[in-house]
């Protein structure tokens, strides 16, 4: 189909007003390493937030599994997915970086499956079951041996099942 | 010369209390004087209206609205003053549909969390050393969503790695702490691990 000059693309060339304000140049090294400090230094207890994430993951999920088409559409799925986002990125904010990475696998999973089918459920509740427990027990740090090994049982249950149910593959988080 | 901050204003718009915290102090430490804050999409376009704003980072999930609506809102409403500025979408959403709702709305830069002060440096890097044309169609109005990149990425690809040990590669340090001391813990833990184990058997 021609393209008629309405379609057509204009480019702006705006002025880069922040540019024009700041200067170019980076800053110095200094300056990035105190913010990297503050950041290190930053606590906040992210738990009773993400607990109260999960409670409402668990409600949706509840709610959606108990509905006689298993199907999920794009709705569904980012009302499943925004509390353990929440929890992934606040996680990963706080210095929880066990919680974080298993936030970040639920995620994965949600964003793989295309249905609440009975496979997918019994991922999800183990999975679900795991996040509950290190919000239970869990304080800021680096993951322990432990918890990279229950990592990879994760990450290889996730692979059992796109064996299992494959698809066209989402980007891997 | 270095990057002088202290003439340039920046709006957060963020409801979670910390994060805006943590943002405000390392934008100070980078050199911000005027730093706005907003909790939801109507703040901040009151904000924007009235103080024009250089550099906006919004949070995705806002109360009330979304930060793709808020940045609709900045480029194309009629009201708005600054439909040029610069907006870094800061969310934990990190799946290629987000990123494109995300460019597809106008943002000029995608931050996912978590991330570090340096990452927030590099964006903010970005869109003053590397600005983008503005593209209008009957559709769009925003940065251009074209991006100069290599098609011959040869990095790691988590899930599609045949080596799945180069995913574990994280540093291990004497202060691992990720648990509360006592064995009931770490017994329920290895319980979990080896129930994952089991499930979804291979045939």
């Amino acid at each position: 189909m021609k393209k008629t000059p309405k379609d057509k693309a204009k480019i702006i060339k705006p002025s880069n007003r922040l540019s024009l304000k700041v200067g170019k140049g980076g800053l110095p090294k200094k300056i990035l390493n105190q913010a990297e400090k503050i950041q290190n230094d930053f606590s906040f207890d992210f738990m009773p937030m993400a607990y109260s994430e999960l409670v409402t993951f668990k409600t949706q999920l509840k709610e959606l599994s108990s509905r006689e088409d298993s199907s999920l559409s794009d709705a569904a799925k980012d009302a499943l997915m925004t509390p353990i986002m929440m929890i992934k990125a606040n996680a990963g904010m706080f210095h929880y970086d066990l919680l974080r990475e298993v936030a970040e696998d639920i995620l994965y999973t949600l964003d793989y499956i295309d249905s609440l089918n009975t496979d997918a459920l019994d991922l999800i509740d183990l999975q679900v079951r795991i996040l509950n427990h290190i919000i239970d027990h869990a304080r800021p740090g680096k993951i322990t041996p432990n918890g990279l090994e229950l990592i990879k049982e994760i990450d290889a249950a996730i692979d059992r099942y796109r064996k299992k149910h494959p698809q066209s593959t989402p980007d891997a988080p | 010369m270095p990057y002088d901050f202290k003439n340039a204003s920046i709006l957060i718009v963020e409801d979670m209390p910390p994060i805006v915290e943590l943002l405000r102090q390392i934008l100070h430490t980078f050199g911000f004087a005027e730093v706005f804050i907003a909790k939801d999409t109507e703040h901040a376009f009151d904000i924007i209206c009235q103080h024009e704003p250089d550099l906006i980072l919004t949070d995705w999930v806002l109360p009330g609205g979304n930060g793709l609506e808020l940045t609709k809102k900045i480029r194309t409403d009629s009201q708005s003053p600054t439909p040029f500025v610069p907006i870094i979408m800061i969310t934990g959403f990190c799946s290629k549909k987000h990123v494109e709702l995300a460019r597809d709305a106008g943002v000029n830069e995608f931050l996912t969390k978590p991330f570090t002060s340096q990452d927030l440096y590099s964006r903010i890097s970005q869109v003053i050393e590397n600005p983008r044309d503005f593209v209008k169609t009957r559709h769009f109005f925003g940065p251009d969503r074209r991006r100069h990149m290599s098609i011959n990425y040869n990095g790691d690809k988590k899930r599609d790695q045949d080596d799945s040990d180069d995913v574990f590669e994280i540093d291990f340090a004497d202060d691992a702490t990720d648990f509360y001391g006592g064995s009931e813990p770490q017994d329920i833990l290895s319980r979990l691990r080896q129930e994952t184990k089991d499930l979804l058997p291979e045939s």
